[in-house]
């Protein structure tokens, strides 16, 4: 039986505004003010007035401004819709989706959606950069943290190795994804790194975790970037051109994890989360990846990027690394895959400064990076086992 | 002077246990690698918990693992997270498949970068904290260690 679902929600809902601050290593502001200057950034772009925001959404680990600090800032006069969820990579996209519901049940009418961190200057992800000696005892890193093995780069390490054993992929296959997000971030003047790198550039980058070395690694930046997302019925009234919410899902397989210290319960870390949602996500939203025109796939690492084309359908399980080879991610490929430069290039706001380049190859807006007729954007978010997609679309 | 066998034995943080994982460190401060059991599936689990994922009974006793294992993903740390890892790089960590259920994170002492590859056989060897903690660990079968 097909569960009712879900697309009925299909269209109902858009990204009514953008915002985003300048990128960089280290903001010399907190992370309230970035938050607040994307908030605001978004909510200009919408036209909306701020009085009429009325619901505040956003994620962390600890590093980011909760809900209701945005709220007090803005100086909101109700808030009828806030959470403040725990969280990297993972839940990012879907939270677009969660801003939906709540405008779409008319919890609310207009949902902030941000994302702040002084992520180089401030606290860095995983604790890493400190003598992290404090972290031990954190969830299960009691027993990993011991062992030397305590960092994003090191677990997802473990995994490409698993996808090297499994499918033959190779530390080549890696570079050229690294290769293609700095080709792409060369158009992009908000990218904190442009300058062409090449295959041997990546071979001869300093090892992190082998088998990732330092350009398989996405970079650490000060920044945040904001959505508001309103009901359809609002398209009319926006100052920017709306972005249609088709579809959004999260979640994951079994046994993804007591903590985020390493994932080792999980079976099969060459094979992540992306099969597990994937066909919902497409039923929901009505299309497949073959529509898909422009996408922002969450590169935390190279090897994100090939597990999650094979896990949302763009090519078979196994076959990422074919499928960059043959050009099929780059700008004029069949999907243009992180046409900002990703997380690998443009800057790590998890998730959403690549979600922010989706609105605006939707828009017609990306300038010299702008994809001829793209209609159909993907933004992923990455949290290793678990993870979460999101369809939008040009409004018609 | 610490030689590179010390290095190697020396573990610089201490694991803090929990009352679920209490019997796991205990075990092992007697140099005994133990994960429960499900008293009514026979399950064996790992990480502790109190609850068996399998057929969610809350009864289980603590068994002693094999001391061997078989190598399922590695990494080679060459970039040290933090200053108490400066002197250890490079150092091989991987997830040591123990039993059906039991996958274990760990140095792999007196494995090289070159010796190491899917399905290699490890021992159970026992490294100390700088707190004089045992923390269980798997090495080459070859290297005989206390």
């Amino acid at each position: 039986m097909t569960p009712p679902v879900a697309s009925d929600l299909r269209g109902g809902s858009i990204i009514s505004g953008i915002g985003f601050t300048p990128y960089s290593k280290n903001s010399g502001r907190t992370v309230l003010g970035l938050a607040l200057e994307a908030c605001m950034g978004a909510i200009t772009d919408s036209g909306v007035p701020v009085s009429e925001v009325d619901g505040v959404v956003t994620f962390g680990l600890h590093d980011s401004p909760p809900a209701i600090a945005v709220a007090t800032g803005l100086g909101l006069p109700r808030l009828r819709h806030f959470a403040t969820y725990l969280g990297g990579g993972d839940l990012c996209v879907s939270l677009i989706g969660d801003a939906a519901k709540a405008v779409m049940l008319g919890e609310a009418d207009h949902v902030l959606v941000y994302r702040a961190l002084n992520g180089r200057s401030g606290k860095r992800t995983g604790g890493s950069g400190s003598d992290t000696d404090a972290v031990v005892g954190r969830d299960d890193a009691q027993f990993t943290y011991p062992q030397g093995w305590m960092t994003f780069p090191q677990y997802n390490a473990m995994c490409a190795r698993r996808h090297m054993l499994k499918y033959g992929t190779t530390t080549e296959d890696f570079g050229r994804v690294a290769v293609q997000m700095r080709a792409n971030a060369a158009l992009n003047e908000r990218a904190m790194y442009r300058d062409p790198i090449t295959l041997e550039d990546h071979q001869n980058s300093r090892m992190i975790a082998d088998p990732f070395r330092l350009l398989d690694c996405c970079l650490e930046t000060d920044g945040a970037c904001a959505f508001l997302v309103s009901r359809a019925e609002h398209s009319k009234d926006v100052a920017s051109p709306p972005v249609s919410i088709l579809a959004w899902a999260n979640g994951g397989g079994p046994r993804p994890g007591y903590g985020f210290d390493g994932f080792y319960t999980y079976e099969e870390g060459a094979d992540l989360f992306s099969e597990y949602i994937a066909p919902e996500l497409w039923r929901r939203a009505g299309l497949g990846p073959q529509d898909v025109d422009v996408a922002s796939i969450y590169d935390c690492f190279t090897f994100s990027v090939l597990s999650q084309l094979e896990g949302f359908g763009f090519c078979k399980r196994g076959e990422g690394a074919g499928f960059v080879r043959d050009g099929n991610i780059a700008s004029d490929g069949k999907v243009g895959v992180n046409l900002n430069g990703g997380m690998l290039s443009e800057a790590y706001v998890p998730g959403f400064n690549g979600l922010i380049e989706v609105v605006q190859q939707l828009r017609g807006s990306a300038g010299l990076r702008q994809r001829p007729s793209a209609e159909v954007g993907l933004a992923t978010g990455f949290g290793t086992t678990t993870g979460s997609g999101l369809v939008l679309s040009a409004a018609s | 002077m610490a030689t590179d066998t010390d290095l190697d034995q020396w573990i610089p943080a201490s694991p803090e246990p929990d009352p679920d994982s209490e019997p796991f460190w205990e075990a092992a401060q007697e140099l005994r690698l133990v994960a429960q059991c499900c008293d009514d599936c026979r399950a064996l689990r790992f990480p502790p918990s109190p609850l068996c994922s399998s057929c969610h009974s809350w009864n289980f006793a603590w068994v002693d693992l094999p001391p061997v294992g078989t190598v399922h993903s590695w990494i080679v740390v060459t970039h040290p997270v933090s200053d108490s890892f400066q002197a250890r790089v490079p150092y091989v960590v991987a997830m040591v498949d123990v039993a059906a259920g039991v996958r274990i994170p760990s140095r792999l002492v007196g494995v090289t970068p070159d010796d190491v590859s899917e399905g290699l056989q490890v021992g159970v060897v026992f490294l100390t904290t700088v707190d004089g903690l045992k923390v269980p660990a798997f090495g080459s079968r070859q290297t005989d260690r206390p």
